[in-house]
């Protein structure tokens, strides 16, 4: 494989980029986007394992590190979760760069956390075959949630959800009454994707801190079972056995391999062989 | 060792089946920010046995003769203090010094290095002052480095005889730094059982719980927030202690401390005295910061549906520091042979 590090104008400024391109003629690109965690390498390390594993099946891959993260210049305050448009729109850009100096159109997504919220962002392309999304948030967070993210420590309300006895009696039962039972906006939006495009969701066995809470998975198997049969079959939720893939980048690398090893076959069966394959496959 | 890598050659690759427009990744290696003075280019060749990147910061102007290498840390910490030397770099290029930044990465036929190596982190060093110096026609050369990559930068500067060098909260000693990413990562998974326990799960202790340097002993390595650390890595960075290793180093050196407190620590105290001692021309100074989460660690807070961002102003002020005090003492000075 050969790859070439690289600036890309996106969404108004640069953004590092890594290009990987396998020895023959790849037979397709895949994004990587990581979520907003500590990233030793550009993209971070889950991006840089796909571009390694993405170039053995053939196929071209791109990581980059966002506007504000690494080594992309800009100055980023904070991350609105919900809100991927800037991302998604530096993430297009790259697919773009990418599929020009390639010369190849059709990719796939893979995304861990918010990147997998970007990544839900564009699966609606008709050239996007497919997304891998690890551990995605499925449900918009509720009030009571978003009072506990911003409560700092020695609050009232840190006392009560670190006190086991209010906890049970008032913050549990409260929590569980005004928990968000909808899907999120991105998920049910990609959702309509499923008419061209494929959708993996991977969880790990760890469900509260992956997010795949019961009412998660049963709002995603609702949403599922209302679709039509050729769209259901073209989604996959998969729970292995494993730490929390929230923390892909610190999973001992059996793990990683495992996790890898799983969805990558996937994702080689979304594109079309190579010439060389079709060939064989033919004769 | 300098390894070329990616070269590009002029137009379409026509070769076999496959078409890249390879001119146009050549073009992209670098970008220009004229608001800021400078561009930023990855370099064709690549440094150290692992084929780390190098990334060139440097003004569109004519450049200074004083270049400086940004060296990474070593331990997991890096992942956290990428865009702090990133906006270092910057600085320093809008100042006129071409300023490199190591950038381990997937090595074309190894993959990811996910190994602590203190060796390899001085290698790249090495290969990126020949980088400086040769290339980039650079006359003198700083190193700048944070928590232990500023103590690899004050080795490699007392190796090689540099003339300048800037550390950030350095940790001058090996054990110290192994007893820190030990603790960390000890708290990491404490967190991570608590979070599982307090809601609701099994709270059952993960294999990663074991600690650590019990690990090292019976089995020969253990995994520290994804990378590994061997005995004899563990041994080799044991051994190193800036008290005792810096023995020649008589440039000039900023030390940057960052307390809640805004008080210099004994250690960054000593260190100081030591590199006076030595002959040098030291400066220290503390930046107070409330240090949401210890140097080097994860600065994202949940607030609410929002993460925000606690380490900005501190990147930007340690940033500005650095290249206030390197603009503050332009001297030229011969260099030093570097092999």
């Amino acid at each position: 494989m050969r790859q070439f590090p690289i600036w890309v104008p996106a969404d108004g400024g640069e953004v590092a980029a890594v290009l990987t391109v396998p020895d023959g003629e790849p037979r397709g690109i895949v994004l990587t986007l990581a979520g907003t965690g500590r990233h030793v390498a550009i993209g971070s390390t889950m991006s840089a394992l796909v571009s390694q594993r993405a170039a053995e099946h053939g196929l071209a891959s791109v990581r980059f590190d966002y506007t504000g993260v690494g080594d992309s210049p800009g100055i980023v305050e904070s991350w609105a979760l919900s809100d991927v448009g800037s991302a998604s729109r530096q993430a297009l850009d790259v697919l773009t760069t990418a599929s020009e100096v390639l010369g190849v159109s059709q990719y796939a997504v893979v995304g861990t956390c918010y990147g997998s919220r970007v990544a839900l962002s564009l699966v609606g392309h008709p050239a996007c075959l497919g997304a891998v999304c690890i551990a995605p948030p499925v449900l918009e967070h509720g009030k009571v949630v978003n009072i506990g993210r911003s409560a700092g420590h020695g609050s009232r309300f840190s006392f009560v959800r670190g006190n086991p006895v209010i906890r049970k009696a008032v913050y549990d039962p409260l929590r569980s009454l005004l928990k968000e039972s909808k899907l999120a906006p991105g998920v049910r939006c990609a959702f309509g994707a499923l008419d061209h495009a494929k959708l993996v969701f991977l969880y790990s066995d760890d469900h509260e801190r992956d997010q795949l809470t019961g009412r998660a998975r049963a709002a995603l198997e609702k949403a599922v079972a209302s679709l039509p049969e050729d769209q259901r079959r073209r989604f996959a939720l998969h729970v292995v056995s494993a730490g929390a893939l929230t923390t892909f980048e610190v999973l001992p690398p059996d793990e990683q391999a495992m996790i890898l090893d799983l969805f990558l076959p996937l994702v080689d069966g979304w594109f079309e062989p190579s010439r060389a394959e079709a060939v064989l496959q033919s004769a | 060792m300098i390894v070329a890598a990616g070269k590009a050659t002029p137009g379409p690759c026509r070769g076999g089946r496959i078409s890249i427009d390879e001119e146009r990744l050549a073009q992209l290696r670098r970008h220009d920010a004229p608001a800021d003075g400078i561009f930023e280019e990855f370099m064709e060749c690549r440094l150290g046995a692992g084929a780390s990147l190098a990334l060139l910061a440097a003004p569109l102007e004519a450049p200074r003769d004083e270049a400086w290498i940004v060296c990474p840390s070593i331990g997991p910490e890096h992942g956290n203090l990428r865009r702090l030397e990133a906006m270092a770099a910057r600085r320093l290029a809008a100042e006129g010094h071409p300023t490199l930044r190591i950038r381990p990465d997937v090595h074309p036929h190894d993959g990811l290095a996910r190994e602590i190596d203190l060796a390899e982190r001085l290698r790249e060093i090495e290969d990126a002052v020949r980088l400086v110096t040769g290339e980039l026609g650079a006359q003198t050369v700083g190193l700048v480095g944070s928590f232990f990559g500023g103590t690899a930068a004050a080795l490699a500067c007392d190796r090689l005889g540099l003339s300048a060098l800037v550390l950030i909260e350095p940790v001058p000693r090996g054990k110290r730094f192994l007893k820190e990413i030990m603790r960390r990562h000890a708290v990491a998974e404490l967190v991570r059982t608590a979070e599982i326990d307090g809601l609701g799960g099994s709270g059952a202790p993960t294999a990663g719980t074991a600690a650590p340097r019990k690990e090292l002993e019976t089995q020969g390595s253990t995994m520290l927030q994804g990378l590994w650390l061997s005995q004899a890595e563990a041994d080799e960075i044991s051994a190193v202690d800036l008290s005792t290793d810096l023995r020649s180093f008589r440039g000039r050196s900023l030390l940057v401390g960052v307390a809640p407190n805004g008080q210099l620590s004994p250690t960054l105290r000593a260190l100081g005295d030591q590199l006076e001692a030595l002959g040098g021309d030291v400066t220290t100074t503390v930046i107070e910061d409330p240090l949401f989460a210890p140097f080097g660690e994860y600065y994202y807070m949940n607030a609410g549906p929002v993460r925000v961002d606690t380490r900005l102003e501190l990147d930007r002020h340690v940033a500005e520091v650095t290249a206030t005090w390197v603009a503050g003492h332009r001297h030229a000075e011969p260099l030093a042979a570097t092999t």
